[in-house]
């Protein structure tokens, strides 16, 4: 079990969007389709209230490894949502020029 | 000038700010009206002209102090423009200082990992070089000494980093390159408005710090460009701007300080009116705004000096390539725009946060960054297609419309400049 026991329907995304960072979840995100994206997207919505409420109980330093996977999922979830909501496709339109990667971020915790 | 009607208050959410009848031509006639020559963007002759005129005399922002919390804390840049890598680091005296990253045994790059190109940061207590094991203190004096008594005299012994002037903005550090030494102090080069711009922000702004930089085929003007007006965002961006859509953005006027400005948004933000599902779980609007992990600020004094309940966003610009933004929610994003060719630059975005206090929070700070990452995929895409529609020189001047009065500043600030030290290389002739 790679997630707190309430949200075990989400297991079966865990090993396609569990990523350590936001460049990694970005190529995850060019490297699927809108199919697979819509699925994960649409898993995670109507969860996604239930899943803050139970993160927010905890002190960000003080998640434990289930914890931090449910995040990360919650991370990927930002990530793909505008390919899923806006874009209907993996790569923003027009984008095909660019490359950007972040270098320093937040992840659990803060820094 | 006929009154111009702004935007109507229900699909205001980031905009110029009301109704007025402002035209920006009349504030600043010289500025001009005439079409532009973007000869200055396509030109390798004016690549190197500005290394000399501009870069190599300008004050240059080359990141902020709390990237080094501690004593021996560094970081290196990569100035490619300048020709140049230097180390910026705090000292044992917990003073912050730069060097060239150069060891003055035999110019062999002295602090580097992997890829000579490639930046490095962490913390040490001495630089030694990769080459033959030269150690120089946190201060660029000769620590380590290999084989002393091989040196002809005290060549060995008085060896020294060659240190860089550098100034604090509020924390933002900037380095000045002119060859004799900078003509100004950094509080000269700013003026007093600019310079006593952030001097009410809290230091809670800069807690978290979020760094992203990519590259791209394009001169660095350019996108200094693209992001001195808001009135794209209502097309290049509509697809997640919704609320920005069909609107005619007219931004207030910019208050210019010699060669740098600031630039105000003023708008009503309404609160819940989102358009995504992202955007209701993460509480934050892709409209302009997002992003609060936050504790919202007052109006910044300098550019509101009566206050505004209205307040969406300052930006100041510094001359040549640092931007300064700080949002209503309580954040900041800065934008470095580094030349490498006259068609090829790296951006640079830094953001700084108040520290998230619960997951809510983080999500939305997060959440605000994958939307940033979007947009910046659509700017620099765009800009690539505007320099290979600029490169063909189809068309020799362009018109700049009234609301892009940002970029007339610029660009004629920018040929102010090259003027000013051609004339000085001719003097010298």
């Amino acid at each position: 079990m790679y997630l707190p026991e309430q949200f075990g329907d989400l297991e079966v995304f865990v090993a396609a969007w569990d990523h350590p960072g936001t460049n990694e979840r970005y190529a995850a995100r060019l490297a699927s389709t809108l199919p697979e994206m819509k699925a994960f997207f649409d898993a995670v919505l109507p969860l996604a209230e239930d899943i803050k409420s139970y993160l927010n109980a905890l002190e960000l330093d003080a998640f434990d490894e289930q914890d931090q996977c449910l995040a990360r999922l919650m991370f990927a979830f930002a990530i793909v949502a505008s390919a899923v909501e806006i874009y209907r496709q993996p790569m923003v339109p027009d984008s095909g020029a660019t490359e950007f990667d972040m270098v320093v971020e937040p992840e659990l915790g803060g820094k | 000038m006929s009154k111009h009607r702004v935007n109507r208050p229900e699909d205001l959410i980031v905009a110029g700010g009301g109704e007025y009848d402002q035209r920006h031509y009349e504030d600043h006639p010289e500025l001009g009206t005439d079409l532009v020559s973007y000869e200055h963007v396509i030109s390798p002759r004016s690549f190197e002209l500005e290394r000399e005129a501009i870069f190599s005399r300008c004050w240059i922002n080359v990141g902020r102090d709390t990237w080094l919390p501690k004593i021996g804390s560094y970081f290196t840049r990569e100035l490619e423009i300048l020709r140049t890598s230097i180390i910026v680091v705090r000292g044992k005296d917990d003073k912050i200082r730069a060097f060239h990253n150069v060891c003055p045994h035999r110019g062999n790059k002295l602090v580097w990992e992997g890829h000579p190109g490639r930046e490095k940061s962490g913390r040490c207590m001495a630089f030694f070089c990769k080459y033959h094991g030269l150690g120089f203190g946190l201060d660029g004096q000769m620590e380590v000494l290999r084989d002393p008594d091989n040196w002809f005299g005290s060549q060995g012994a008085d060896l020294h980093l060659v240190e860089v002037p550098l100034e604090s903005w509020n924390g933002f550090l900037f380095a000045n390159f002119d060859r004799e030494g900078p003509k100004q102090s950094l509080r000269e080069y700013m003026g007093e408005h600019i310079w006593h711009a952030l001097d009410d922000f809290p230091t809670e702004l800069y807690e978290t710090h979020v760094r992203g930089q990519g590259e791209i085929n394009s001169n660095w003007k350019t996108l200094h460009d693209a992001f001195s007006e808001a009135w794209h965002g209502s097309t290049l961006h509509s697809e997640a701007m919704v609320g920005l859509r069909n609107v005619t953005f007219r931004a207030p006027p910019s208050r210019f300080d010699g060669p740098h400005r600031t630039a105000i948004s003023r708008g009503t933000m309404p609160e819940g009116n989102f358009s995504f599902e992202i955007e209701r779980i993460a509480q934050a609007s892709f409209t302009g705004t997002q992003v609060p992990p936050a504790r919202p600020i007052d109006a910044p004094r300098a550019a509101f000096p009566d206050g505004a309940d209205d307040w969406v966003n300052v930006t100041y610009t510094v001359f040549p390539n640092f931007q300064f933004q700080i949002y209503r929610p309580g954040w900041v994003m800065t934008y470095n725009y580094w030349p490498l060719a006259h068609n090829r630059m790296r951006f640079e975005i830094n953001q700084y946060h108040q520290q998230p206090r619960n997951f809510s929070e983080l999500f939305a700070l997060k959440s605000g960054v994958s939307l940033v990452l979007d947009n910046v995929f659509q700017d620099l895409g765009t800009l690539e297609a505007t320099q290979r529609g600029l490169e063909s020189q189809v068309y020799s001047s362009y018109p700049l419309i009234d609301e892009e009065h940002n970029i007339r500043h610029f660009h004629k600030t920018v040929d102010e400049w090259i003027k000013a030290y051609e004339a000085m290389s001719d003097g010298m002739a």
